[in-house]
């Protein structure tokens, strides 16, 4: 893009601007109408798993009922509070979906890759922890107790499970040795196409996986999480006092958190685009493509499901679980990653000697090892930490009820 | 181009933090201080620094400043009341101090020193790695020391939280 450009025009910067113009806009596009798909693949779910229809009158299957909720919520009036703190209230929604949009920049669609920067996974962690300041917003600016309520539920809950979720990527990390999105693709690239190369099917990498995905689902506000919008107990959350086209931009960042969630999970654990095939110069490329959204929207379709299976979560329930099982084991995951790379990459250099015993660095006893030795500390882990949690949490939570 | 991205960054960051000091709303000053933040995060991106912007943006922006509005409207405190300058001496001391810092910067401007010469590009100075391999080598006092100091407030609050759940039993 910016080559062609710069051969016609010759104007260097002018360049630089187009191509991200015009990479924005597709991201935009491209965006919305996932995100159309993902409400009515939400809807259609749920309403198979509850034994009813769901939304089938518009167009064939119903597929064009969100364009029909898209013109029904443009056309309503638009209503801020009287009380309302108006430029707060305002400029909430508009940060809610900023920070959710600017995640994509660095998300790769199979091999399109929109701009890879060396602390890519960082840069996704940063942009996400700024929609936590979005929803406080929304939550005050509303003058309205529900609507705070809702807010101070989602900045505690999004912060709490904010530190195992990173702390599940720092062992991908640590895996990778980059914190660029397209390494860590790359990494899980195996020149045989095998799928056994991608991290999920490494204990380190399984454990990474579950911690990442539970915690993403509160990040995202998701069913058994969503107590901050919870409809029996708080009307709609920070939400409450948004109608109209501010109340639909809410919506579509909440639905494209959710997709972008489904997007890093599946580029950082099931190898993003990668599958049969999508090595080969054009052709590959669509097949990548292809790959990323079959994973993705596979993946959210697994968030569907949770959704009609758990019920909500009590308040704290949802921290308990974050401060003394997630983030547990998030950290004993760092020391058997530790445990894996040791074992499997270093010699008598960094003062692994006795690894060399067992061949040289990456060969097949060395990874059997390590898979034993780390399969076992994480089982380990995951049942002690369970154990304890189902022995002591019963009593604490009787003796101090938590209010917030 | 890089000095009217800066310039254009520098004024927004300034003015943001003028409107931090001079808003009467708490949230509204806290909601400036989270812009002000960004700014200087960008900053660090011009300054080849994009570790240093995202670790700005994430710890700053998103988890203290989400804490400092948390805390804010948690006690509904957001007007705070017109009460007397309980600290008077502050006044004159501050502005002795701001104008040191003036002539502290005038000076560096004006007459700067011979750079310290760097073995990297600096491009690869603000490069994950090779920070984190400065962090723990040279400056591994300083971290260590740093981390000692976040223990000790990390236990303090805990400290403070078992307190007041004896005094509940008893």
């Amino acid at each position: 893009m910016r080559a062609m450009w710069e051969f016609f025009f010759g104007v260097g910067w002018l360049a630089t601007l187009t191509s991200y113009l015009t990479i924005t806009t597709a991201i935009l596009v491209a965006g919305s109408l996932v995100m159309m798909l993902l409400t009515w693949i939400e809807r259609r779910g749920l309403g198979y798993m509850q034994d009813r229809k769901g939304p089938n009158r518009v167009g064939p299957f119903g597929l064009f009922q969100p364009i029909a909720e898209a013109i029904k919520t443009i056309t309503k009036e638009d209503i801020t509070p009287t009380d309302a703190d108006r430029w707060v209230h305002f400029l909430a929604p508009v940060v809610i979906l900023a920070s959710t949009v600017a995640a994509f920049a660095v998300i790769p669609w199979g091999n399109l890759i929109p701009v890879d920067i060396n602390v890519g996974v960082l840069y996704i962690v940063a942009v996400s922890a700024v929609h936590t300041v979005g929803i406080l917003m929304a939550g005050w600016a509303s003058n309205n107790k529900f609507a705070l309520l809702g807010g101070m539920r989602g900045v505690a809950q999004a912060i709490s499970y904010e530190i195992p979720q990173v702390l599940s990527l720092v062992s991908i990390v640590m895996l990778v040795g980059s914190m660029s999105v397209v390494d860590v693709i790359q990494n899980q690239m195996d020149p045989y196409g095998n799928i056994l190369s991608w991290h999920i099917f490494t204990p380190v990498g399984l454990l990474s996986f579950i911690v990442f995905w539970i915690a993403s689902l509160a990040e995202g506000e998701r069913p058994p999480f969503d107590n901050p919008e919870a409809e029996s107990e708080l009307v709609a959350g920070y939400m409450t006092e948004y109608g109209g086209m501010k109340f639909a931009v809410l919506f579509l960042a909440n639905y494209l958190t959710n997709f972008a969630i489904c997007a890093v999970t599946a580029g950082v654990f099931l190898g993003g685009g990668n599958g049969p095939g999508s090595d080969i110069p054009i052709l590959g490329t669509l097949l990548s493509v292809f790959y990323f959204l079959a994973k993705s929207l596979g993946l959210f379709f697994v968030m569907v499901w949770i959704r009609g299976v758990v019920p909500r979560l009590r308040i704290d329930e949802l921290m308990h679980f974050a401060w003394k099982f997630l983030l547990p084991l998030a950290l004993v995951n760092i020391f058997s990653t530790s445990l894996w790379i040791a074992i499997i990459r270093w010699g008598a250099e960094q003062g692994m000697g006795i690894a060399e015993a067992l061949g040289a660095p990456g060969s097949i006893a060395r990874i059997a090892v390590a898979w034993v030795v780390t399969a076992i500390i994480n089982v380990v882990a995951f049942f002690l930490v369970a154990r304890l949690n189902a022995t002591r949490g019963v009593t604490t939570y009787q003796a101090t009820p938590t209010a917030v | 181009m890089e000095i009217a991205f800066f310039i254009i960054t520098a004024l927004l960051t300034i003015g943001a933090a003028v409107a931090m000091v001079l808003s009467h709303n708490a949230v509204h000053s806290a909601l400036w201080l989270v812009l002000n933040f960004f700014g200087v995060a960008v900053l660090y991106l011009l300054l080849n620094a994009p570790f240093l912007a995202m670790v700005q943006i994430t710890v700053y922006a998103g988890a203290i400043m989400v804490l400092f509005l948390f805390v804010i409207m948690l006690l509904g405190s957001e007007q705070g009341q017109e009460e007397v300058n309980g600290l008077p001496w502050q006044t004159p001391v501050a502005l002795v101090m701001g104008l040191l810092l003036v002539v502290m910067a005038g000076y560096a401007l004006f007459f700067p020193g011979t750079p310290v010469p760097t073995t990297q590009t600096p491009n690869e100075i603000g490069a994950p790695d090779i920070l984190a391999r400065k962090l723990f080598s040279t400056y591994l006092l300083p971290f260590e020391i740093t981390s000692v100091l976040l223990l000790v407030a990390l236990i303090g609050a805990v400290v403070l939280t078992m307190k007041s759940r004896e005094g509940d039993r008893v």
